[in-house]
C-alpha cells in the first residue's frame, strides 16, 4: 500500500526582547545560572506579571507578515501543571483568545510550484525554566535553572497543511527567514531560539480522513526535525502494515542516536484547567496601532522574493532562497549589480559561496569573501577572461584571502587563452602528440565521439594548464576532427 | 494612648505631647502583656520598631511630613515585608522572609508609620474564624472563647485589643469586615484595584483587596490616603483621582438614599442582630438619610458562585508552594512526585487542602462549564443586580454578618456553615465594590457590624456615612474589658 | 454531587497533594458537602449571560521593553535549601 503523510507543525519562536514577557529581568542568553530570574519569575508569593508591550507589538508584526487576522482582544490564561522548571506551577499562555488568528504563509517548493500553508493561530507565553540532568549536583538529581522562565515566545500552529519532510523544512526555513527579517527573533536555532514540535499522521494513499497523529516536541534544527519526521512516517507505516495502531501520544527526538521515543510521563495527567488569568486584563489592540506597525514594517522575504524576480529576472526558488534574509539578499544584489548577470550572480551566491559558508557554518554577513568581490569575479567568468572552472579556483583563493579575483588571476597568469590563432595551434599539436585517440575517435561511433572528444579537451586543457577558453576550443577541436573524419571516409 | 483614635495621635505627636518611640513602647508594652492571651500576632518586631520610631520621630521635628508619620501599624501576615517572616499564616511559609516590601508596606513605611508587627491570620487567607492559623487561633477580645472572625482576625484582635492603633488586612470574601465585626472595630475594604496587590500572598487574585482596620471611620480614611496607590507594578491596579479621603467625611448626609436589600434580611438573619441592625439605621435616618427597599435577588448564589471562584483561582495561585525554590519542602524525598506531594501535604493545613481540592475540581475536564463557567455568569448577574441597585440609592446598608461571634470548634466540623458566615459580605467581592463595617451595637455584649456597600471608588461616600454616624454614637469607643 | 474515593485521588494527584487512606473518606464526604453547596448555582438562569472573568471591565496596561530588576539571586537563593552551583536541586526529573 501506498502512503501519504500529513504534518502540522507548532513553533516556537523566542522573541529577542530586552526584558521578559512579564517582568523586567534581562534575557539575555548565556548568563549565570538563576542571575536573570527575579522575584516574578522565580514566583515569589505575592509578585505579580506585567505585560512587555514590545512583545505585543512583536506579535503583531508577525501577524502582518503572515496575513492573519489580528483580533481586538487577546487574553491570557493559566495552563496549570506540575514540573520544576515551571515556577509557577501554570504557564501564562493563550488559548481561547489569541493575539493572532487565522493567516496564511506561502512556500516555493523545489519544482517552482507554490503551496500555501495555513496557519490556526499564533499566541504569545512565557518560556519555561531548564532542567540540567547532569552536573556536579551527584546522581539522582536534576539541576533548575530559571534563567530562561518567562523569556516571551510566539507559538505558531499550523493547520496539517505539510505533506512530506521536505516541505515541513522549507516551512520552517520560511518563518525562521520571516521572524529574522521582521528583527523579532534572533534565529539563534543552537541557542534554541527557534523549536519545533510536529504532529505526524499517515493514511493510505488517496484518503481523506486523518491518521491516529502523534506529537514530537522540542526539535531544534532543520536537520533533527526533517530526521524526526521521516523516522515517524516509517515507524507509523511499519506499525499500520503489521496490522497494529498508532497510540496518540507525545514522542521525543534523540539526534545524536537517530531514535525517537514516547515521553509517557506527559501523558499520564494532562488535564491542564486552563482559565483566564486573573492578574492580567484582556489585551486590547486598537486598529491604529496596527496600522502604525504596519507603516514601520521592514520588507519581507516575500516581497523580496517578487522583487527579486522582477527585477533581476532570476527564478522564483532561487529568488526565495535568496530572500530568507536581508544580509543574503543585499549580498546578491551587489554580485548581481557588479557582474551584470543576475542568474551568474545567484548561481555563484547559492552555489559556491553558500556551499562554503554552510561547511565553515559562518553567516553571510561573516563571508571571507565580500560581495563586490565575488561579483567581480562573476564579471570575469561572463566575460571571458576565465572559465567556471578557474573560477572556483580562483574563489578559493579569495576564500583564504589570498587577493581579489583580477589580482589573483594576473599573478597566476590565469586569464584563459581567448585568441583564435593560439587556440588553433593549441588544437593542431594536440591532435599531431595523439594520433591514437585520434583514430579512436574517427573509427568509434558517433555515439561514442562525445566522450573520446572530451578526451583529447582534457589533453588541450591539461597542456593550457586549464587557461583555454573551454567553449572556444571545443568548436574549434570539434571542427578539426569533423574535418579529419571526413577526410578518412572520403 | 491606647484609647485614642489616630487622628488624635497625629496631633498628640504633632504638638508633642508624645513622641513616636513613647507611642511604640507604650503599644509594645501592650503587646507583650495581651499578645499572649489573644495571639493576635505571629511576630513582633519589637527592634526595628523603635528604630523606625526615632527615625519617625526625627523626620516629626521638622516641617514636612506624612501625617502618618511616627503611627504604629500591624501588617497582615500575608503582606510581604521585607527582612521580616510572612508566613501567611501556614506551615508552608514558616521559614520564609522576603527580600522584598508589598506595596501596601512600601506606602505605609515611606510615610513614617511604625512596625509592630505581622498579625495572625486564617491560612493562606482561607477561613472566617482564624482556627485555620498554623499559629494558632487568635481569640476574641470581647470574649476569648469565642473567634475573632477571619482571615484577618490578628489585624481586628489587635486593634480591638488596643494593641495597635490600625492594622493592614485583606479581603477576599469578607475578610476584613468580619473581623471587624465581630471584633467591634471598623474595617474598609475598597473597589477593587485601588489598593496596590503587589507583595500580597494571592489568595483569589479577581477578589482579593488589601485594606485598612482601625478604631473609627475617620482612622480609616486617613490610612486608605496612604494605602492607595497606582501601582505599576500590578497591572489590575486603577488609575484613579488621588484624593483625600478625609475632605468628605463631614458631609451631611441628609438626603442621602440608602438601600436595604431585603434578600440580606431573610431567615438566615438573627432576629437580635436585625434588630441592632436597624436602631444603628435610626441614626442615619435622624441625620436625614432616607431608606429604600432595594432587591439584590442573586444573593443566595453569592456564596456558590464565589466557592467556585475563589477555590479555582487559588488553586493555581497555590502551585507555587512546591518546596522547591522557597518554604517548607520536605525532608528525603524520594522521587520528584513525592517532593511535590508531601512538601505540599505537610506545609499546607486541611482547609487549604481542601479548597485546592475544590478548585482543581471546578476547572477540571467535564466541569469548568458547568462549575467555573456557570460561576463566572453568575458573577455577572450579581454585578447587574448592584448596578440596578445603584440606580436608585447611594449605598447599600445591611449587617455584615448574620450573627456576633459565634465560638471556637462550633463550625469547624462542616465547611459549608463556615462559608455560610460570609453570605452578607461575599458578593462586593465579586462585583470588585467597596464595602466597609462599622461597629453598631452590641448582642449580648458581643459586638455586631453595619456593612456598608458604595458604588465603585464610592470609598468617600461610605466613610463620609461611617463618620457620621460615629460622630452620633459611641459604639466605637468601647473597648473590651482589660486583660491583665 | 457524588464523589467517588478515587476522583479524589485523581484530585490529589492533579493537586499534587497526598491524601492519607485513612481520612480520604472524611475529605471526600466534605468536599460532596461543599460541591452540594456550589450545585446550587445550576439553578440559576444564565442563558446569554457573559462570564466575568474579573471585576474590571478594563483593558491591560503594559510596560515598556526595559530592565527593571536587578541580579538578586543571592538573595532569593537563601530561601531555598537545596542549591548547587547557583542550580535548584530537585529528585531527577525523568522526562
Amino acid at each position: 500500500m501506498r502512503w501519504d503523510s500529513v504534518i502540522g507543525l507548532e513553533i516556537h519562536v523566542q522573541l529577542s526582547t530586552v526584558t521578559k514577557i512579564f517582568s523586567g529581568a534581562s534575557t539575555l542568553f548565556g548568563a549565570k545560572p538563576n542571575s536573570q530570574a527575579c522575584a516574578i519569575d522565580l514566583a515569589m508569593p505575592g509578585t505579580l506579571p506585567v505585560l512587555n508591550s514590545k512583545a505585543v507589538d512583536n506579535a503583531i508584526m508577525l501577524g502582518l507578515a503572515i496575513n492573519a487576522e489580528i483580533p481586538p482582544i487577546s487574553i491570557f490564561e493559566r495552563k496549570n501543571y506540575f514540573y520544576p522548571d515551571l515556577p509557577k506551577g501554570y504557564q501564562t499562555t493563550q488559548l481561547e483568545w489569541p493575539i493572532i488568528g487565522k493567516g496564511k504563509v506561502p512556500i516555493f517548493l523545489k519544482d517552482g510550484t507554490k503551496k500555501e500553508i495555513r496557519i490556526h493561530h499564533a499566541h504569545l507565553e512565557e518560556d519555561a525554566g531548564k532542567s540540567l540532568h547532569s552536573g556536579s549536583f551527584g546522581s539522582g538529581l536534576s539541576g533548575i535553572d530559571l534563567n530562561r522562565a518567562g523569556t516571551p515566545l510566539i507559538e505558531i500552529v499550523t493547520e496539517p497543511d505539510l505533506s512530506s519532510a521536505t516541505e515541513a523544512v522549507i516551512f520552517a526555513k520560511k518563518i525562521h527567514s520571516l521572524v529574522t527579517s521582521l528583527g523579532i527573533c534572533d534565529g539563534h536555532m543552537a541557542e534554541g531560539s527557534l523549536r519545533f514540535d510536529v504532529n505526524v499522521s499517515v493514511r493510505p494513499n488517496g484518503s481523506t480522513a486523518l491518521g491516529t497523529r502523534t506529537e514530537t516536541k522540542n526539535l531544534n534544527s532543520f536537520k533533527f526535525m526533517k530526521e524526526a519526521i521521516i523516522l515517524e512516517i516509517d515507524r507509523q507505516i511499519e506499525i499500520l502494515e503489521d496490522g497494529g495502531t498508532v497510540i496518540q501520544e507525545t514522542r521525543l527526538y534523540n539526534g545524536e542516536t537517530k531514535t525517537g521515543y514516547s515521553m509517557r510521563s506527559k501523558e499520564e495527567a494532562n488535564d491542564y484547567r486552563y482559565f483566564p488569568c486573573p492578574d492580567l486584563l484582556p489585551v486590547k489592540i486598537t486598529k491604529s496601532h496596527v496600522q502604525e506597525i504596519q507603516k514601520k514594517l521592514p520588507e519581507l522575504p516575500d516581497e523580496r522574493s517578487i522583487r527579486l524576480v522582477s527585477e533581476y529576472g532570476i527564478g522564483a526558488f532561487e529568488a526565495d532562497i535568496l530572500s530568507t534574509s536581508k544580509e543574503l539578499s543585499n549580498y546578491f544584489e551587489i554580485v548581481a549589480g557588479k557582474c551584470k548577470n543576475p542568474k551568474q550572480a545567484a548561481n555563484w551566491t547559492l552555489g559556491e559561496l553558500m556551499g562554503r559558508l554552510n561547511t565553515a557554518n559562518l553567516p553571510i554577513m561573516e563571508s571571507p569573501v565580500a560581495a563586490e568581490d565575488l561579483g567581480v569575479l562573476v564579471e570575469r567568468v561572463c566575460d571571458h577572461t576565465i572559465s567556471g572552472k578557474i573560477a572556483k579556483q580562483v574563489f578559493e583563493a579569495m576564500w583564504k584571502g589570498e587577493g581579489t579575483a583580477d589580482v589573483i588571476i594576473r599573478d597566476r597568469n590565469l586569464k584563459q587563452l581567448t585568441d583564435l590563432k593560439t587556440l588553433n595551434e593549441l588544437v593542431t599539436s594536440v591532435i599531431s602528440d595523439n594520433p591514437k585517440m585520434v583514430n579512436d575517435f574517427i573509427t568509434s561511433g558517433p555515439q561514442h565521439r562525445k566522450k573520446k572528444l572530451g578526451g583529447l579537451m582534457g589533453q588541450i586543457m591539461r597542456r593550457s594548464k586549464g587557461q583555454a577558453d573551454p567553449k572556444r576550443t571545443n568548436d574549434l577541436l570539434a571542427r578539426k576532427l569533423c574535418e579529419l573524419t571526413n577526410e578518412q571516409e572520403d | 494612648m491606647h484609647d485614642m483614635s489616630i487622628a488624635s495621635q497625629i496631633l498628640g505627636l504633632k504638638k508633642r505631647e508624645f513622641s513616636s518611640v513613647e507611642l511604640t513602647l507604650h503599644y509594645l508594652g501592650r503587646i507583650k502583656r495581651l499578645n499572649p492571651i489573644f495571639n493576635a500576632l505571629i511576630t513582633v518586631t519589637e527592634e526595628q520598631a523603635l528604630e523606625s520610631a526615632k527615625r519617625a520621630d526625627e523626620t516629626l521635628s521638622g516641617n514636612i511630613y506624612n501625617e502618618l508619620c511616627g503611627i504604629p501599624v500591624v501588617h497582615k501576615d500575608i503582606f510581604c515585608t521585607r527582612g521580616v517572616k510572612t508566613s501567611c499564616g501556614s506551615k508552608m511559609l514558616h521559614n520564609f522572609v522576603p527580600p522584598y516590601d508589598a506595596t501596601v508596606v512600601e506606602n505605609l513605611s515611606q510615610a513614617g508609620t511604625v512596625m509592630l508587627g505581622k498579625a495572625n491570620m486564617d491560612e493562606f487567607a482561607m477561613g472566617s474564624s482564624n482556627e485555620t492559623s498554623f499559629y494558632g487561633p487568635v481569640k476574641n477580645p470581647w470574649d476569648i472563647t469565642r473567634v475573632p472572625g477571619g482571615s484577618s482576625g490578628g489585624s481586628a484582635a489587635a486593634v480591638a485589643a488596643r494593641m495597635t492603633p490600625a492594622a493592614t488586612a485583606t479581603d477576599t470574601g469578607g475578610s476584613i469586615r468580619q473581623p471587624a465585626a465581630l471584633c467591634g472595630v471598623t474595617g474598609l475594604k475598597p473597589t477593587y484595584g485601588l489598593v496596590s496587590r503587589w507583595g500580597m500572598i494571592a489568595f483569589a487574585s479577581s477578589l482579593d483587596q488589601g485594606g485598612p482596620i482601625a478604631r473609627t471611620a475617620e482612622d480609616c480614611a486617613i490610612l486608605l490616603n496612604t494605602m492607595a496607590s497606582y501601582d505599576h507594578r500590578d497591572s489590575t491596579s486603577l488609575k484613579f483621582q488621588e484624593k483625600d479621603y478625609r475632605d468628605e467625611i463631614n458631609r451631611s448626609i441628609s438626603g442621602c438614599r440608602i438601600g436595604i436589600p431585603r434578600e440580606y434580611f431573610s431567615n438566615s438573619l438573627s432576629p437580635s442582630v436585625e434588630a441592632t441592625v436597624f436602631k444603628a439605621l435610626g441614626v442615619l435616618t435622624d441625620l436625614g438619610a432616607i431608606l429604600v427597599d432595594v432587591s439584590l435577588p442573586n444573593t443566595k448564589l453569592s456564596v456558590p458562585a464565589y466557592y467556585v471562584i475563589a477555590p479555582a483561582e487559588a488553586s493555581a495561585n497555590l502551585a507555587r508552594f512546591d518546596g522547591i525554590r522557597f518554604g517548607h519542602r520536605c525532608e528525603n524525598p524520594q522521587s520528584l512526585e513525592d517532593l511535590y506531594c508531601r512538601t505540599r501535604a505537610e506545609g499546607f493545613g486541611e482547609e487549604v487542602q481542601r479548597r485546592i481540592l475544590i478548585g482543581t475540581y471546578c476547572l477540571s475536564a467535564g466541569y469548568h462549564d458547568a462549575y467555573y463557567k456557570k460561576a463566572q455568569q453568575v458573577r455577572h448577574l450579581i454585578k447587574q443586580d448592584f448596578t440596578e441597585a445603584f440606580s436608585k440609592v447611594d449605598v447599600v446598608a445591611s449587617p455584615t454578618c448574620p450573627a456576633p461571634a459565634f465560638k471556637f470548634g462550633e463550625k469547624s466540623d462542616d465547611p459549608v456553615k463556615m462559608y455560610l458566615e460570609d453570605i452578607y459580605t461575599i458578593a462586593t467581592n465579586l462585583a470588585g465594590l467597596p464595602g466597609m463595617s462599622i461597629p453598631c451595637g452590641f448582642v449580648d455584649r458581643n459586638p455586631i457590624g453595619l456593612q456598608l456597600i458604595g458604588n465603585y471608588l464610592q470609598e468617600a461616600r461610605i466613610l463620609n456615612i461611617a463618620h457620621c454616624m460615629q460622630k452620633e454614637t459611641d459604639w466605637h469607643n468601647s473597648a473590651p474589658k482589660e486583660h491583665s | 454531587m457524588k464523589l467517588k474515593k478515587d476522583d479524589v485521588t485523581q484530585l490529589g494527584i492533579l493537586s499534587r497533594l497526598t491524601i492519607d487512606e485513612r481520612t480520604i473518606s472524611d475529605v471526600t464526604s466534605r468536599l460532596e458537602n461543599v460541591l452540594r453547596l456550589v450545585d446550587q448555582l445550576q439553578t440559576a438562569d444564565t442563558e446569554n449571560i457573559e462570564p466575568m472573568a474579573h471585576p474590571q471591565q478594563d483593558f491591560q496596561t503594559l510596560r515598556k521593553d526595559e530592565i527593571t530588576e536587578k541580579n538578586d539571586q543571592k538573595a532569593f537563593q537563601k530561601l531555598s535549601k537545596d542549591i548547587c552551583n547557583d542550580l535548584y536541586l530537585v529528585p531527577k526529573v525523568i522526562e
